[in-house]
């Protein structure tokens, strides 16, 4: 279980009080600092910014949505690193949210280890570390295990593409991509979609 | 001597005040009252032994006694139209003393017309020549077409009389006339020939009627005038001129004679043929030299003129009858195989020629929807036909001079002549329409025309056969023969059954068009049902997804929160403690996966997002809402202009996005007196935004807010229906979704990037 020492400020946005309390919970027992938001707009109108912050965004929202949030904040050139929280369905525009800027995303509910892990991405990068370090080599290493297909469905994959679209497009069932997907994860040894986009990045 | 010709005078010459008899007869005419004799002919003496002087102004009994004069009391009758010959044969006493003549008497005019001939004593010599009497009935009853019969009666009048020619005459409608049937002892014929109907001037026309036979025994012998009192002739510079309408001895005119010269023809006569009461024709026999007939046969030429008119009258209605026949049997032909499910215009084409048979035509052209169809022989480029259509009778309009009343150039004369215009459509838009070719080609005659003519000394033809028929001919430029009454009457059989299968044709395509109209709309309603149904399930299913996952992802954090906080106050977690916390968050996580398969399974898929041109799918999405709203359709505006030409987007999803927000302004705005949408469209940076304006009732302030979450009361009620849906699918674009306060009425606006992940547009 990763669990590291950089203590930031994670400021936590949605809607639905129970994921922002329970949350605030989650991360305060790994020793975080929490600030909780109900809205995009509370988000904005706050002053307590430091320079170790990161933001746990979540997508939908009433009102301002996530995107709209990611988009204002680019807009003003506001570096803090952003996980976007996505319900099902969103893969897509949480992709567009990485190609957007976002360091990560989560599908919830995520599980415990998925918020550590996208918590310490955004620790490595306010200190402007690279993440994990994983020389061209080996990526190519990797990559070269793929078969033809794998690596068929992994260019479809992390331009965001649905299972579906990609079983459409490619003729095959959703329950094959769903296995090559599986196999793509543990031949690249990547946690999930997110790994997969920065590595292809 | 031949008297002088005046052709000018020739259709105004009242022939029947020529004052003047042929000399092979002698003519008396007494006073109806008086008795008293007012006329004779100068050559009395010859046949009733008195010469003119000592007749006139003398009782007529002095010539036939009183017996005989109250005799004609009788015999004396006025002229019935056909008439007949009365002969009689009274006993004159002349001066030299008594004779048997036969006699012709009148009542006309005032007068008592008697024409007196010589007697020829024993019956017709018809009468005894069995064969020629068993010919007469067996011959003329045979034939069952006009041609057949014209034949017949021309072989047999020859039979009878001994002339070198006898023809057949038929007279068409305006008047020309047509040799149908001759029979000749001569190397030329006259089969064919056609005149004009200035030949037979309405004078000669009307004594043909009248006066159904005549004879002239010799045109080369001199006319005998007839006297009145004083010495003066009877003719029409007298003011007592005698009528000799009804006379068999009248003279003959001297254009006729003029007329029959210039052929060689030395002798004639001429019997009327008679049907329904209309002149039809005319036996003209002709002796290349004088020809006198006994007078029995005369009369008996005479019965057979009125049996040829009987049987004529007969035939022609027979013929007609068969004309209509044929032409129901046609359209019954049509109509059976029309039932069986042959359209029309195949059904046209395959009856062409045996209709253009009906027609008497050799070129048919049909319009039937829209498509120009022709068979035969048409003119080449066709000339626009519909006018012809303008004024028909039962639907039907016969012309024989489509290029005057079409306005033709000369090149169509030929096979564009003459014209039966079918109407097969209430709107003019069908037609079948027949040609005629012009009259001139469909002439065959048999003859040698030349051989027959006879030039006048200043070179001039006329009053020849072939005079009359260049005459004929060059008024004939540019018209068909024309269209009969039977006919029309067969083109208006076919046209009947062709319009009634034309109107069922019709009304089968507008059955089967609004059946397909209808198909298409229940089809629309069910994809605008099927979409609402599958969109509030697919609401349904996302809201719960959505709602769902809150509680779900609370309930990992905090029971992973728990084991962190127990970890952090230093207390080591039991084995079975931390498999149940395992446990806990395992089902969370599973509990989250079955929303999202139950969610994948219902809702009508994912975002399949291309770049596409959103103008026909919002068109499209604002169809589907009106062909499903009951609602009368309202003023629309559509302001599509900045939409960029691709926008990637999924087409269904943003299509059903427009259906929502469109059915939502129909419903907002039934109560509205104005009632307009407007979609519009504008270009915001990397956004666009599409707008839906109602001029409805707007959107109550206490739902505003909450406008676009899933299971509010402006769902329920009506108001903003599917609008969280919308939300979803807006977003899931990386758009945005929002209402903007107008007045009246309500605006939702919602926005949509123009490129997307993973879909570079092309440039």
């Amino acid at each position: 279980m990763p669990c590291r020492t950089d203590r930031l400020r994670v400021h936590v946005v949605d809607d639905n009080p129970s994921v922002l309390d329970s949350m605030r919970a989650l991360l305060m027992a790994h020793g975080q600092d929490v600030v909780l938001h109900g809205s995009a707009e509370a988000f904005l109108d706050s002053s307590q910014r430091t320079a170790a912050e990161c933001l746990l965004l979540d997508l939908r929202m009433p009102g301002m949505s996530g995107t709209e949030l990611q988009r204002r904040l680019r807009e003003r050139a506001d570096p803090i690193p952003i996980v976007m929280l996505t319900g099902h369905g969103d893969v897509p525009v949480a992709v567009a949210a990485m190609k957007a800027g976002a360091i990560d995303f989560i599908e919830k509910p995520g599980t415990e280890a998925q918020i550590l892990a996208a918590i310490a991405l955004a620790a490595d990068t306010i200190a402007n570390r690279q993440p994990p370090p994983l020389p061209a080599g080996e990526i190519a290493e990797r990559l070269a295990r793929l078969t033809h297909r794998e690596r068929e469905v992994l260019d479809h994959l992390v331009i965001g593409e649905t299972n579906k679209a990609i079983a459409d497009r490619l003729g095959i069932s959703q329950r094959t991509v769903e296995i090559h997907r599986s196999r793509i994860r543990e031949k690249l040894e990547a946690r999930g979609l997110s790994d997969l986009i920065r590595m292809m990045r | 001597m031949r008297p002088k010709v005046d052709l000018t005078a020739c259709d105004t010459e009242p022939i029947h005040l020529i004052g003047a008899i042929q000399p092979h007869g002698a003519l008396v005419a007494a006073d109806e009252e008086t008795l008293r004799i007012d006329y004779v002919s100068a050559n009395s003496a010859e046949f009733v032994g008195y010469a003119p002087a000592e007749l006139l102004a003398r009782p007529l009994s002095i010539l036939l006694g009183d017996d005989q004069v109250a005799e004609l009391d009788v015999r004396a009758q006025r002229p019935l139209v056909p008439d007949l010959l009365r002969p009689w044969f009274p006993t004159v006493r002349g001066r030299d003393g008594e004779r048997r003549l036969e006699c012709f008497p009148i009542r006309h005019d005032g007068r008592i017309i008697l024409e007196f001939v010589r007697f020829e004593a024993g019956p017709a010599l018809v009468w005894e020549e069995d064969l020629l009497r068993q010919r007469i009935i067996s011959e003329l009853i045979k034939p069952d077409t006009l041609t057949e019969l014209a034949r017949a009666s021309a072989q047999i009048l020859r039979d009878v009389t001994g002339f070198d020619r006898v023809m057949i005459y038929r007279f068409a409608k305006d008047g020309h006339g047509e040799v149908i049937a001759e029979s000749t002892v001569r190397d030329d014929s006259f089969l064919g020939l056609h005149y004009p109907a200035s030949d037979i001037p309405e004078p000669a026309r009307r004594h043909f009627r009248l006066n159904v036979i005549r004879s002239i025994p010799d045109i080369m012998a001199p006319p005998v005038p007839i006297l009145t009192h004083h010495g003066a002739v009877a003719d029409a510079s007298h003011g007592a001129a005698i009528d000799l309408t009804y006379g068999k001895l009248r003279g003959v005119a001297p254009v006729h004679v003029e007329y029959l010269g210039n052929m060689g023809v030395g002798g004639s006569m001429s019997i009327s043929l008679i049907a329904n009461d209309d002149l039809w024709g005319l036996v003209a026999c002709h002796h290349y030299g004088p020809l006198h007939l006994p007078w029995s046969r005369f009369r008996f030429c005479e019965l057979l003129g009125g049996t040829i008119s009987a049987l004529l009258q007969s035939l022609e209605n027979a013929t007609q009858l068969r004309q209509s026949i044929r032409a129901e049997r046609t359209a019954f032909e049509i109509e059976r195989a029309a039932r069986g499910g042959q359209p029309l215009a195949e059904l046209i084409a395959r009856n062409a020629k045996e209709l253009m048979l009906h027609a008497g035509a050799q070129g048919m052209v049909l319009s039937l929807g829209g498509t120009i169809s022709r068979f035969g022989r048409t003119p080449e480029p066709l000339p626009e036909l519909r006018g012809l259509g303008r004024e028909p009778v039962d639907g039907v309009a016969t012309f024989d001079n489509v290029p005057s009343a079409l306005g033709l150039d000369p090149i169509y004369w030929s096979i564009a002549s003459g014209a039966a215009f079918l109407e097969l459509s209430e709107d003019g838009e069908d037609y079948l329409v027949f040609l005629r070719e012009e009259f001139e080609h469909t002439i065959k005659w048999a003859g040698k025309p030349d051989k027959l003519e006879k030039r006048r000394v200043d070179g001039t033809v006329r009053l020849s056969p072939r005079g009359s028929f260049n005459l004929w001919s060059e008024e004939r430029r540019g018209r068909s023969k024309p269209f009969s009454d039977s006919d029309r009457e067969a083109l208006r059989i076919l046209r009947r059954a062709l319009f009634a299968l034309n109107s069922l044709d019709r009304e089968r395509a507008a059955v089967v068009a609004q059946k397909q109209a209808e198909a298409e709309e229940a089809r629309l309603k069910l994809v605008v049902l099927d979409a609402a149904r599958r969109s509030s399930m697919g609401e349904l299913a996302s809201a719960l997804a959505h709602e769902l996952n809150q509680p779900l992802a609370a309930v990992t954090n905090y029971v992973n929160a728990c084991r962190q906080e127990l970890r952090n106050y230093g207390i080591a977690i039991p084995a079975e403690v931390a498999g149940l916390i395992e446990r806990a968050v395992g089902e969370s996580l599973r509990a989250a996966e079955l929303v999202r398969r139950l969610r994948n399974f219902i809702a009508q898929g994912e975002i399949v997002a291309e770049p596409i041109d959103l103008k026909p799918v919002v068109r499209q999405g604002v169809e589907l809402a009106f062909a499903a709203s009951p609602d009368p359709t309202p003023r629309l505006e559509f302001d599509l202009e900045s939409l960029p030409p691709l926008v990637v987007a999924d087409p269904i999803q943003i299509g059903q996005v427009v259906l929502n927000l469109v059915r939502n302004s129909l419903a907002a705005m039934r109560e509205s007196e104005v009632r307009t949408l407007v979609i519009s469209a504008r270009r915001n940076g990397p956004l666009v935004e599409l707008a839906v304006r109602d001029t409805g009732h707007g959107i109550p302030a206490e739902i505003a807010g909450r406008l676009f979450e899933a299971f509010q009361p402006s769902t329920s009620s009506g108001m903003g229906l599917g609008l969280s849906l919308c939300r979803s699918i807006i977003e899931a674009h990386g758009g945005r979704i929002w209402s903007r306060p107008v007045t009246p009425g309500a605006e939702i606006v919602f926005s949509l990037p123009v490129r997307s992940a993973g879909h570079a547009l092309p440039h």
